[in-house]
């Protein structure tokens, strides 16, 4: 009975290894699947950005999926360097304004955030509005009605009210959804946000 | 202006395919230009040519169909019209029956009507990529004192690269024409000509501006001009739904119809009308809830992403989550297009690209701007 309780033990202890090793191994390989794809130079620098983030405990894998995604639409290595440098630049402001507890899924949100001209104060204040839930999706939405035109402050200031008003994600994504359709429709972003949000949250809120 | 008698073989070869679906899956093209067309030893004239491209997709098979209906106003027109079906992507495999009817009025004497219909089964295999197709066929005069049957084969191979696309092809005629050396002998004599056409044409796409042209040479027959050709045409797209397009084309001789070579010099615009709006499967209207983007969860982490871009002949996909290596995506049927791939719990990013055009936002997807002077869909699985 001892013996299948330290065989338990030690199974479950391996699972965790393998599970926590699993991604770092995968990071590995695919920083080094690069190594043949950039010059030298470059792939050092590149190798310290990803050392640099795992030091300062922010995800990595993005630093390398930027670099791919830059390799990919045939950017020069200084511009995937520039890119990739910003990312990790994003991440840290993305996770001092979302706090420590923040998921690698909410820093990428929070950077992409960041990246469409977001603020790091207005992360902040939709952190604190939304303290139950996640804040990847409001993140998301916000990046993305940023990057369609509606003014920085105005994106924020839906998503905030909606995040305080307790919305839901699908909420979140029925915002974007209508101001896209508002928007092509022939509407001015920021019209399209502010009467939105409103029509959201009225059929949110008694 | 001559009036040309438009065939309504094409409506009828897609309306014995899919009747009940024909205006819902129905893609149109229609290139209107206007120019100069200009035949051996006679001076120029103006010219409107119009050039319809028509392509339906149902039950498991793709009808294609093109012509080209230049109307010059000395009384001269050409007009030509063919049809081909085969099976839909990823892999075009069958058989592959062309009709086409030709027809060009004699450009000296404008009260001679000249029309050829060909008719011919190939067999093809390959996919959007690379591929290949031969076929045999019989054409025959049906109006005008041309020869009265011509035997016709050819062959093509076609490779798609990106933006890159090049086809090289070989067309074959064999038919009776007078043998000027044995009727001085001994009165009026046929002899049997054979006429090889080796013909290639290349384009390349980037955004929204085409570039393409192609080039032939003729081997055989005793001809003494005609015998290369050539030509290239130029469009950008203005938006969405029009291109500015300019072409200019030289056009090989006919013996087959005692048919000068001939060059048009046009320019014009390409529309691309809607006819209807394409339906899910569900009956819900795609262009209502814009749902272009839909994921489902298959099983375990496995994701199926469906994409809806009509029109296009690949699409690739490439994000985060497969390290931006491009991963060809399959045709769904109806503009639809998907992949099923393991998708981690987590942010991702991931751009489309169509055709081997640029990498754009997947439809209907939340976007972001990239680094790198675009942008890109982002994707979040809970």
């Amino acid at each position: 009975m001892q013996s299948v309780r330290v065989f338990r033990r030690c199974l479950c202890r391996f699972a965790a290894l393998w599970a926590l090793a699993a991604p770092l191994q995968a990071q590995s390989s695919d920083l080094a699947a690069l190594r043949d794809r950039l010059d030298p130079a470059s792939y050092r620098a590149l190798t310290a950005l990803v050392d640099s983030a795992q030091a300062a405990g922010l995800p990595a894998g993005p630093l390398i999926s930027k670099a791919q995604e830059g390799l990919l639409k045939r950017a020069a290595p200084p511009t995937i360097l520039t890119a990739t440098r910003g990312l990790l630049s994003r991440l840290r402001q993305s996770r001092d304004a979302l706090g420590n507890g923040a998921t690698p899924a909410e820093l990428e949100a929070g950077a992409s955030a960041l990246r469409a001209g977001a603020g790091a104060s207005q992360l902040s204040a939709l952190r604190a509005a939304r303290t139950t839930q996640g804040v990847a999706v409001p993140l998301v939405v916000l990046a993305d009605l940023i990057a369609r035109g509606v003014p920085r402050d105005t994106a924020a200031r839906a998503v905030q009210a909606m995040a305080a008003a307790n919305a839901t994600d699908a909420a979140f994504n029925a915002l974007r959804l209508g101001i896209e359709r508002d928007i092509t429709g022939g509407m001015s972003p920021a019209a399209a946000a502010g009467m939105r949000y409103r029509a959201l949250l009225g059929e949110k809120q008694p | 202006m001559t009036a040309v008698h438009l065939r309504s073989l094409t409506v009828s070869v897609l309306c014995l395919v899919a009747p009940s679906t024909l205006a819902a899956q129905l893609q149109t093209r229609l290139d209107v230009t206007t120019g100069e067309v200009r035949f051996r030893g006679q001076p120029g004239a103006g010219a409107l040519v119009l050039a319809p491209v028509l392509q339906q997709t149902a039950a498991g098979l793709r009808v294609w169909s093109a012509g080209q209906f230049a109307l010059a106003n000395t009384g001269s027109a050409r007009s030509s019209l063919e049809s081909i079906i085969t099976t839909r992507e990823p892999l075009l495999l069958g058989l592959s029956p062309v009709v086409s009817v030709r027809g060009q009025d004699d450009p000296l004497a404008s009260d001679v009507r000249n029309r050829r219909a060909d008719g011919a089964l190939g067999v093809s295999i390959g996919t959007a990529r690379f591929g290949a197709s031969v076929g045999v066929g019989l054409a025959r005069s049906v109006h005008g004192s041309t020869n009265r049957a011509v035997q016709t084969s050819s062959a093509n191979v076609h490779l798609a690269r990106g933006p890159f696309q090049l086809r090289v092809g070989y067309a074959g005629n064999a038919f009776d024409a007078p043998d000027a050396m044995r009727s001085a002998q001994s009165g009026f004599s046929l002899a049997r000509t054979r006429l090889s056409d080796v013909t290639s044409d290349a384009s390349w796409k980037y955004r929204g501006f085409e570039i393409g042209g192609f080039v032939g040479r003729r081997v055989g027959g005793n001809l003494d001009h005609g015998r290369t050709w050539g030509g290239g045409f130029a469009s950008l797209a203005v938006n969405d739904r029009i291109a500015l397009v300019a072409r200019q084309e030289t056009a090989p001789s006919d013996p087959t119809r005692h048919l000068a070579a001939q060059r048009i010099s046009t320019i014009g615009f390409r529309i691309r009308p809607t006819l209807a709006r394409a339906r899910f499967d569900d009956g819900s209207d795609a262009a209502q809830f814009r749902r272009e983007f839909q994921l489902t969860h298959v099983v375990g982490d496995q994701h199926g992403i469906r994409v809806y871009l009509p029109g296009a002949t690949t699409v690739e996909l490439a994000g985060s989550f497969n390290q931006w290596t491009p991963a060809a995506m399959r045709s769904a049927g109806r503009g639809w297009w998907h992949l099923v791939l393991p998708l981690a719990a987590g942010l991702h990013s991931l751009n489309v690209r169509a055709d081997g055009g640029s990498w754009m936002v997947p439809p209907g997807l939340e976007s972001s701007t990239d680094d790198f002077n675009g942008t890109v869909g982002v994707l979040l699985i809970p």
